[in-house]
């Protein structure tokens, strides 16, 4: 077969221009995806308000409502709280990021970038960067919001530099995950539904808001092991003056890859799916 | 003439469902072709297959020259698809969606952007080009996805369903839209369900039902297989339709339609013989209220539908939509 | 010959008519009784796992949810109410209650059928929470007729709730917008209260709120009738902001409701 566009009447950029490239380009199309994000959510007051209000919210009652219970167990509460809310950041992030991955399948976006020359991982990864450029901003507003009501990194700037790039690498395993709920469910009702019976017993039942030993002990060891408390230990080792580094950020890296694998290994069977 | 579009005897199967079953079809360059068939025919199945989207079981197929299974990314750059379902950012305005497809298929920044201005101008969305596209009218939504479609102009245009849901004259201005793609040379393979858009578009027309082709050739050509002329009898009133087709029964194979009935018509003479039976079943005491008109015409693609295939185009409730089928696996994985 | 009988609106049929409607959507939409139902007790049960020894080290996890549980009552009630909101909200704009106000039913209906449905969910969820919390400890010491009342004083509160999500929805009518007001709004009333933690052991400025905000006043009202002590003046408190917010939200939301579905001219 010997087929070709006619190509000499063409107006505009000629089909075979397109031809000639068809390669996509892996960072222009996350680059560009990820813009698209950025721009819908600024446009969309719910999201704003998700993600940069309501941890904002949670921080502040938290820390009103319990720092003098918390001062008579021997716990600086600001200290104790902002990993914990940092980590909730992160989850509200995921949660607006299997939302909107289920839009973008419901609505056939997806399935128009497929028929594209557009990479096959640049939809999610575009979504995962837009999400990652969002926590960043909540974190900032949490960290000044912090640093008036007493936060501070007691352990050096090095310490301190560490505490943003663990976030992000929960963030980055984490919203995988919710990226890949989102492109498998594909009911925004129950990927809602999902989200939460997540979040609930993760963050509640971690030694994020309240130390481990405060539960009833047989729900300790469970409590201390699962990967939202090792994600806590391992950002409150980098906020304090002596803590040891090394463990809880290999205990915690060891997590976040695994989830980090699951996620990707999730979101591309199912990006796969037809729509 | 070049095909630029060639499909040989595809396969697909969902469970036990042949979506395709032997499909073929042909689109030479330059030309549109109106793909037609009713609700689960397999128009959708065969289009994804053709854009790369779905892996047939067996045969092949080429767009733009290139292996679909084999060479998917050149396909790709070669093609534009627009969707039954507008896929684009209600939140973003006309421009910036144009702007964000031309980078998607990689013009740089200022030509993405010149494009956008350019295509908002040809496709008159001048005036819309800075709302939200979530604001605008159905129509004005379906013209910015064929403007987002050909960004980078393609040699191969896919349109699904382009004007399912819209009003009449949004219709017209589609209709007008994809007559000048057309022009500048752009192949255009279109899918519908109103047999009077392929009428109006399409070079040829291929008709296909439970995944295969049961007919093929220009609009003139299906029409002559059907025959000469129709007399068509319309009534408003159903039990009356019931009453005036037991009453022609003699004049020839009578169909119910949606407006009426009709039978096959020789001439002048059967429209006196319908007349002469009607009268003479009426002093006979038949009680038939209403007849609103009675008149000769050529056949429509409705009546090659009906011939060909034994059942209407027209979509009918409760038969199964393709692109649900499609959708029952994702819904069964998350109950 | 017959006459056909001009159908007239029957406020109370129509209510009624209206509330199934809300209660079939409601049932066929699993988040709102996942949010009314599971949401309380999952916060019940993970507070109380988590914070109990922080707050009292010298009790058990009984001893917190015989004190705390009026407040997960009150916010698996409260939290509910964003939802009905969204979802007046969302029939407003789909143009669902201008279609009733043109046909021969009471103009109301819309409205009053919503909150009979939100109060029949939120008495579920209150049955439901206190079965676990008795599970879990909590003890009524304070005999059969207060122990009605704790049931009871929750579903008025959860009305003027209602009421309150109502007005919000004629204002914002962005079903978005609606939870995206309320949600922080019932966070902070239900934290800023004496639910979670005893009066003395907020900030010294948070203490004037807790006192006055209506959460606390409706949880010592209901502490009271479960455990006994004074409780007339509790319970006229928590009776006087209930009614406060029927009456002030329910004028407010109903004026805007008329106004809103009004016929175009």
């Amino acid at each position: 077969m010997t087929a070709a566009a006619p190509a000499a009447t063409l107006a505009g950029p000629p089909p075979g221009a397109a031809v000639t490239d068809p390669r996509p380009a892996l960072a222009t199309d996350v680059a560009v995806l990820a813009g698209r994000h950025l721009r819908l959510m600024s446009r969309r007051p719910a999201s704003i308000i998700s993600a940069i209000v309501l941890p904002l919210v949670f921080a502040l009652l938290f820390f009103t409502v319990f720092s003098r219970v918390m001062r008579r167990s021997g716990i600086d509460y600001i200290d104790y709280l902002l990993p914990a809310v940092v980590i909730q950041t992160v989850f509200f992030t995921g949660m607006s990021a299997a939302i909107l991955a289920a839009e973008d399948a419901l609505s056939g976006t997806l399935r128009r970038l497929r028929a594209m020359s557009v990479s096959r991982s640049a939809p999610a990864l575009g979504l995962l960067a837009a999400e990652l450029v969002r926590s960043v901003v909540s974190l900032g507003v949490l960290l000044a919001v912090g640093a008036a009501l007493g936060f501070r990194f007691h352990g050096g700037p090095w310490k301190a530099l560490g505490f943003p790039v663990v976030m992000l690498a929960f963030g980055a395993a984490l919203v995988t995950c919710h990226i890949a709920l989102g492109l498998a469910i594909r009911r925004l009702e129950a990927v809602t539904t999902a989200t939460n019976l997540i979040y609930f017993p993760f963050m509640l039942l971690s030694s994020a808001f309240t130390p481990a030993s405060a539960f009833p002990s047989w729900l300790r060891p469970l409590v201390e092991q699962q990967p939202v408390s090792r994600v806590a230990d391992a950002l409150r080792a980098l906020t304090a003056q002596d803590a040891a580094l090394a463990r809880p950020l290999l205990i915690a890296g060891a997590w976040l890859l695994g989830l980090l694998l699951l996620g990707v290994v999730g979101a591309t069977r199912a990006i796969g799916r037809p729509s | 003439m070049t095909a630029a579009v060639e499909a040989d005897a595809l396969v697909k199967t969902f469970g036990d469902i042949r979506a395709l079953d032997g499909l073929s079809l042909r689109v030479e360059a330059g030309t549109i072709l109106g793909l037609l068939g009713p609700n689960g025919a397999g128009k959708t199945t065969a289009i994804n297959v053709l854009t790369t989207l779905l892996r047939p079981d067996s045969g092949h197929a080429r767009v733009a020259g290139h292996d679909v299974v084999d060479e998917p990314a050149l396909v790709r750059a070669s093609i534009g698809v627009t969707g039954q379902f507008a896929s684009l950012d209600a939140g973003l305005t006309p421009r910036e969606n144009l702007v964000l497809f031309g980078r998607l298929m990689k013009l740089g920044r200022a030509e993405a952007r010149r494009r956008a201005a350019e295509l908002l101008e040809r496709f008159a969305l001048t005036e819309a080009a800075d709302q939200r596209t979530g604001t605008l009218s159905g129509g004005t939504r379906r013209r910015l996805d064929l403007a987002a479609s050909i960004t980078r102009e393609p040699a191969v245009l896919f349109l699904d369903e382009p004007t399912t849901g819209l009003d009449p004259r949004s219709r017209l201005a589609l209709w007008q839209a994809v007559r000048e793609l057309r022009a500048s040379g752009i192949t255009i393979l279109l899918t519908t369900q109103y047999l009077e858009e392929a009428d109006e578009l399409a070079d040829r027309v291929t008709i296909i039902d439970r995944g295969k082709v049961v007919a093929e050739g220009t609009a003139a050509q299906l029409k002559q297989r059907v025959g000469g002329a129709v007399c068509h009898i319309t009534i408003a009133d159903p039990t009356d339709r019931q009453l005036v087709a037991d009453a022609l029964t003699s004049l020839g194979p009578v169909s119910l339609t949606s407006d009426g009935v009709s039978l096959p018509a020789s001439g002048p003479e059967t429209l006196v013989a319908v007349v002469r039976q009607l009268d003479e079943a009426r002093h006979g005491g038949l009680p038939i209220a209403q007849v609103d008109d009675i008149g000769l015409r050529r056949p429509t693609l409705d009546d090659v539908f009906l011939a060909l295939t034994g059942h209407s185009a027209a979509p009918e409730a409760g038969a199964g939509d393709e692109v649900e089928r499609l959708a029952r696996p994702a819904a069964e994985v998350a109950s | 010959m017959n006459q056909v009988a001009l159908p007239r609106p029957a406020p109370v049929g129509d209510s009624l008519a209206m509330a199934g409607r809300a209660l079939k959507l409601m049932m066929r939409d699993p988040i709102t009784f996942v949010l009314s139902t599971f949401f309380p007790l999952i916060l019940l049960l993970l507070m109380t796992a988590s914070f109990a020894k922080i707050v009292n080290p010298a009790g058990g996890y009984d001893d917190y949810v015989d004190v705390s549980l009026p407040l997960f009552v009150l916010m698996g009630i409260a939290f509910a109410s964003p939802v009905t909101a969204a979802a007046a909200a969302a029939d407003l704009r789909d143009g669902f209650d201008a279609r009733i106000r043109a046909m021969p039913v009471s103009s109301l209906a819309p409205l009053a059928g919503r909150l009979v449905a939100d109060t029949a969910r939120s008495a579920l969820t209150v049955v439901v929470v206190v079965a676990v919390g008795v599970g879990l400890g909590f003890r009524f010491t304070a005999g059969f007729w207060a122990a009605v009342g704790f049931l009871v004083l929750p579903l008025l509160f959860g009305l003027g709730l209602g009421f309150l999500g109502l007005l919000v929805a004629m204002r914002a009518r962005d079903t978005e917008t609606v939870v995206a007001m309320l949600n922080p709004l019932l966070l902070v009333g239900s934290f800023l209260s004496t639910g979670l933690v005893p009066k003395t052991d907020l900030p010294g400025w948070v203490q004037p709120i807790a006192r006055v905000n209506p959460f606390s006043v409706l949880i010592e009202a209901m502490r009271a009738l479960a455990h006994g002590g004074a409780t007339t003046r509790p319970v006229l408190e928590a009776l006087a902001w209930s009614a406060v917010l029927i009456v002030g939200c329910g004028v407010l939301a109903v004026r805007g409701y008329r106004s809103g579905t009004r016929p175009v001219a």
